[in-house]
Parts: C-alpha cells; sequence; structure tokens
C-alpha cells in the first residue's frame, strides 16, 4: 500500500489551513458585514457563530479526515459506501470556486503592475469595469476575451500548480510565505489606516455598536454566514488536510486556533479598510456612509481613489495592497485545488503530477469565460449559488450524515482520544440541532429570495446556467464520480 | 470614539486573541 503524504510539522498544517480559511473576503467582506449588521453589536453574534458553528464544523471536518484518512469523498465512502458522491459534492463545490478565485487573482495580479504607474488614473471605476474587464451589458454578451485577464489566470494557475506540485510536502512550505507575508501586509495597512487622519470617522462607523440590532433574526444570519462562508469548512479542504496528520496528533485545539486566526485577521482587517474608509471621506468631506464599499468595488475601485489620496509613497501601498490580496487568494485557491487533486489520487492512485496537471488545466480553460467582458457577470452569479447553496448544502448534509447517520458520537470519541482538550455534549448539540437549523433557515430564506426575483436582476436564463445548473451538477457530477472505476 | 465602541473592541480583541494565546500555550505546554 502507497504510504500516505504527511505534513512536515504541525506548524506546516496549522498555516495551511489557516492560509485556506483567510481569503479576499476577510478583507473585502467582514468589515462591510460588521457595519451594515450594527457595528459593534454584530460582533457579539459573530462570536456566538464562531464558537457554536464555526468551530463545531472544523472539529467535524478534521476528526472525519483524520479519521478516516481521506480525501472529503474517500472519507465519505470510508463512512458508507453510498455516500461516496457526497464527498465529491464537497469537492466539487471547492472546484466550481477555484474555476472563479483564479480569475480574481489574475485581477489582483494585473492590478499590481497598474499600481506602478497608478494606472486608473481620476476614474478608477471606468478603469476597473470599462477598461479592465470590458464589462458588456448583458451575460449572453461575451465581448470577447481579454487578454491581460488571461495572462494573469494563466499565471495563477501556474503559482497554483507549483504551490501543490508534491501535494502537502509543497504546501506546508509555501504557507510559510503565503500566510506570513500577507498578515505582515495586513498589519502595514492597519497601521497605515489608523494613522491616517480621518481614520477614526471610519473606525467609529465599523466598532459603535447598536444593540438593537441584536434583537434581528437578519443580524444573526449574516453572522451566520459570515462564519460558514470564511472558514473553508464545506469545500473538502480541511478534510483532506487533516487526513496528511500524522497519527499521533491533535483535532480540537487545532480547530480552536485556526478558525480564531482566521476570525483576528478578519477583524484587524476592518481597521485598515475602515482606517482608509474614514480618510477618504473626511478628504473628500463625504460622510463615511457614502464612501463605503465591499466586494471587487472596494478593492478594485474604492480602493484605488484612497491610493490616489494618499499623502505619500501611493504606487508603493498600491502595489503592496494588491500584493497583499494576491498572496491572501493564492493559498485558498491552491488549499481548494489541492482537495481536488487528492480525491483524484485517493480514487485512481495517480502521481502528483498527473492529478495536480488534470485538475489544473480543467479549471483554467473552464475559467477562460469569466475572462470575458461578461465573465463577472458570470462569476457573481456562479459565486452567489456556490456559496449560498453549494456549500450551505453540503455543511448541512455533513451534519446529517455525520451527526445522525454516522453518530457524531464516534467522530467526538476520536478527536477527544486524541486532542488536547476535549469536546463534550455541546458539541454533539450544536452540530445535530444548532447548525441545522440555521443552515436550513439560510438555505430556505435564500430559496424564498429567488422565487422572489432573479439574482442580481440577471435574466432568468442567466440565473440558472450559472446557478441552478451549476448547483444541481453537484450531485449529478459526485454520482458519475462514484460509479466510476476506482484503480485499485 | 465612543465608550462602547472601545468596549467592543477590547471584548473582542480578548477573546479572539486571548483565545488564540492560551490554545497555543496548550499546545506548546503539551509538546
Amino acid at each position: 500500500m502507497e504510504k500516505r503524504d504527511r505534513w512536515d510539522s504541525r506548524t506546516a498544517f496549522i498555516l495551511a489551513s489557516i492560509g485556506s480559511a483567510i481569503g479576499l473576503g476577510n478583507i473585502w467582506r467582514f468589515p462591510y458585514i460588521c457595519y451594515a449588521n450594527g457595528g459593534g453589536a454584530f460582533l457579539v453574534a459573530w462570536l456566538v457563530a464562531l464558537f457554536t458553528a464555526g468551530i463545531p464544523l472544523m472539529i467535524l471536518e478534521f476528526g472525519l479526515g483524520h479519521k478516516m484518512e481521506g480525501s472529503a469523498s474517500e472519507a465519505f465512502r470510508k463512512v458508507n459506501k453510498k455516500f461516496e458522491w457526497f464527498g465529491w459534492a464537497a469537492i466539487l463545490v471547492g472546484f466550481f470556486i477555484v474555476c472563479y478565485y483564479a480569475v480574481i487573482m489574475s485581477y489582483c495580479f494585473n492590478y499590481v503592475y497598474h499600481s506602478l504607474t497608478l494606472a486608473w488614473g481620476d476614474d478608477p471605476g471606468s478603469f476597473f469595469y470599462q477598461k479592465t474587464l470590458g464589462l458588456t451589458q448583458s451575460p449572453f454578451e461575451f465581448g470577447g476575451i481579454k487578454g491581460y485577464i488571461l495572462l494573469g489566470l494563466f499565471l495563477s494557475w501556474i503559482a497554483i500548480f507549483f504551490s501543490i506540485w508534491k501535494g502537502v510536502k509543497t504546501v506546508g512550505k509555501v504557507v510559510y510565505a503565503t500566510v506570513l507575508i500577507p498578515w505582515f501586509l495586513l498589519l502595514v495597512f492597519v497601521i497605515r489606516g489608523v494613522t491616517l487622519p480621518g481614520a477614526i470617522e471610519g473606525l467609529k462607523f465599523y466598532l459603535t455598536p447598536d444593540f438593537q440590532r441584536l434583537l434581528s433574526h437578519q443580524v444573526w444570519l449574516a453572522a451566520y454566514t459570515q462564519v460558514f462562508f470564511s472558514l473553508s469548512v464545506g469545500f473538502g479542504i480541511m478534510i483532506a488536510y487533516s487526513s496528511f496528520l500524522p497519527r499521533k496528533t491533535d483535532i480540537v485545539n487545532n480547530a480552536f486556533i485556526i478558525s480564531m486566526s482566521n476570525c483576528a485577521t478578519s477583524f484587524l482587517a476592518g481597521f485598515a479598510v475602515f482606517g482608509a474608509l474614514g480618510y477618504y471621506a473626511v478628504k473628500m468631506g463625504k460622510p463615511v456612509a457614502e464612501v463605503v464599499a465591499s466586494g471587487p468595488g472596494l478593492a478594485f475601485v474604492t480602493y484605488p481613489h484612497i491610493i490616489n489620496n494618499l499623502p505619500f509613497w501611493q504606487p508603493l501601498f498600491g502595489v503592496l495592497f494588491f500584493l497583499m490580496l494576491l498572496t491572501l487568494g493564492i493559498d485558498s485557491a491552491f488549499s481548494l485545488a489541492e482537495a481536488v487533486a487528492a480525491g483524484v489520487r485517493d480514487k485512481w492512485k495517480v502521481s502528483h503530477r498527473t492529478s495536480n496537471i488534470a485538475v489544473c488545466s480543467i479549471a483554467l480553460i473552464i475559467g477562460i469565460i469569466f475572462t470575458t467582458g461578461a465573465g463577472i457577470l458570470w462569476l457573481d452569479i456562479l459565486d452567489r449559488f456556490m456559496n449560498r447553496f453549494g456549500l450551505s448544502l453540503v455543511c448541512l448534509g455533513e451534519c446529517i450524515l455525520i451527526g445522525w447517520v454516522f453518530g457524531s458520537g464516534k467522530i467526538k470519541k476520536y478527536v477527544n482520544e486524541i486532542s488536547e482538550f476535549r469536546i463534550g455534549i455541546w458539541w454533539d448539540i450544536f452540530i445535530r440541532f444548532l447548525i441545522p437549523v440555521v443552515l436550513g433557515v439560510l438555505i430556505f430564506a435564500e430559496i424564498l429570495e429567488r422565487i422572489k426575483g432573479s439574482y442580481g436582476g440577471y435574466p432568468r436564463l442567466a440565473e440558472f446556467l450559472g446557478g441552478w445548473m451549476m448547483v444541481l451538477l453537484l450531485p449529478i457530477l459526485g454520482i458519475f464520480l462514484m460509479i466510476a472505476k476506482r484503480r485499485k | 470614539m465612543p465608550a462602547s465602541a472601545i468596549i467592543m473592541l477590547i471584548v473582542t480583541s480578548v477573546v479572539l486573541f486571548g483565545g488564540i494565546g492560551i490554545c497555543t500555550y496548550i499546545a506548546l505546554k503539551k509538546k
């Protein structure tokens, strides 16, 4: 029997898992969600969600991967042969996501270059949407491939390919750079952000609590959503990563360290973002509420505006900012690719090189659609559906299959035997009751939203092709991969 | 900055960074 890869050290595993969890969302989503949902009061709901859903789910995935010693598909196959498709469905969620995630990395590559000359000039909005993306009016109006985005996409996949060259052996080395560099750069931006004149106005927006908002279920749903989407659970990554841990290891403490490190990074990022937004608002003579933004709009439109208005070294801060996004994104991207490659290796017993070439090249080809003028529209639809349905359904399925069918007690007993501190009955309650209920509500609320109107006002056909159909493909492809002939 | 914002800043920092510190201490102690 072929020997399974192992992490070089516990530190390498922890850094790789942190690197996977920390992504662009920590910078461009969390601060905005916090501001929009009651500021400091949101932090209460968010911390509760972290300890009642995020950490228990991570313990579940680590425990399952380590006990079964396999990627998500292999782990669920070992739970029950009939469940292998479900493991593949989890892996496929990650695979679809990495197809467009690499394109966002391509934007960052391009913007590192553009920062050198502040190429966006006085109108970063037009520069991003018109010149860089060549944005079209409709998802069906493709408008041709943008060469520079394609080049960036190619570079992203080269970087991903070499980062997972020999599986976790390479990953364990690369993460020292891809986690520590963005942390250092984030610290630079936090210091830069909070020392800018007017920063305090932005920080007030970020942190002033409106405790009344805690009575609103929307705030709690936003907190749980943020936790589910930011910890990299539900993609099969944590299952695959923990399967490479040595037999004698720890599960529970690692899950706590990794989850809290991810959230601490988000919390810190808020200071960098809102400090800069406060400065920009004061400089423009506008209220902070008017300049606040999230998502690609924050990174590629608002932030270039801020860079333009920095008192000195604008190109340097531009390069460092997009380098930070790039390094933040790359370890999330290669962890997604590695989770898929590990599934392929476990099933077909192929080499690292074969699995990596297959995964990277297929994802690169699929990603080309996102380099067209309509690319960001398709990216937006797929992102919404993969997160709101794909990931939520996988997490819900994990809780049901492990919590109720396999028995959460078996995983609990296993992790307690090897961990530095034990989990109690609270973990079973969260996995079997609380998390499924919250996820059920989230999915139900999203279905209602989609019945009321298509996502983002896109044509129903585009929503179907880029969203519903892709979600339906998860179980279909999962079953197809399950029945595909396994190589002994 | 309002006092309530500063309190939230301190509480969140203590929970997250304190939690990371305690867990890391346990990990190092058991090594």
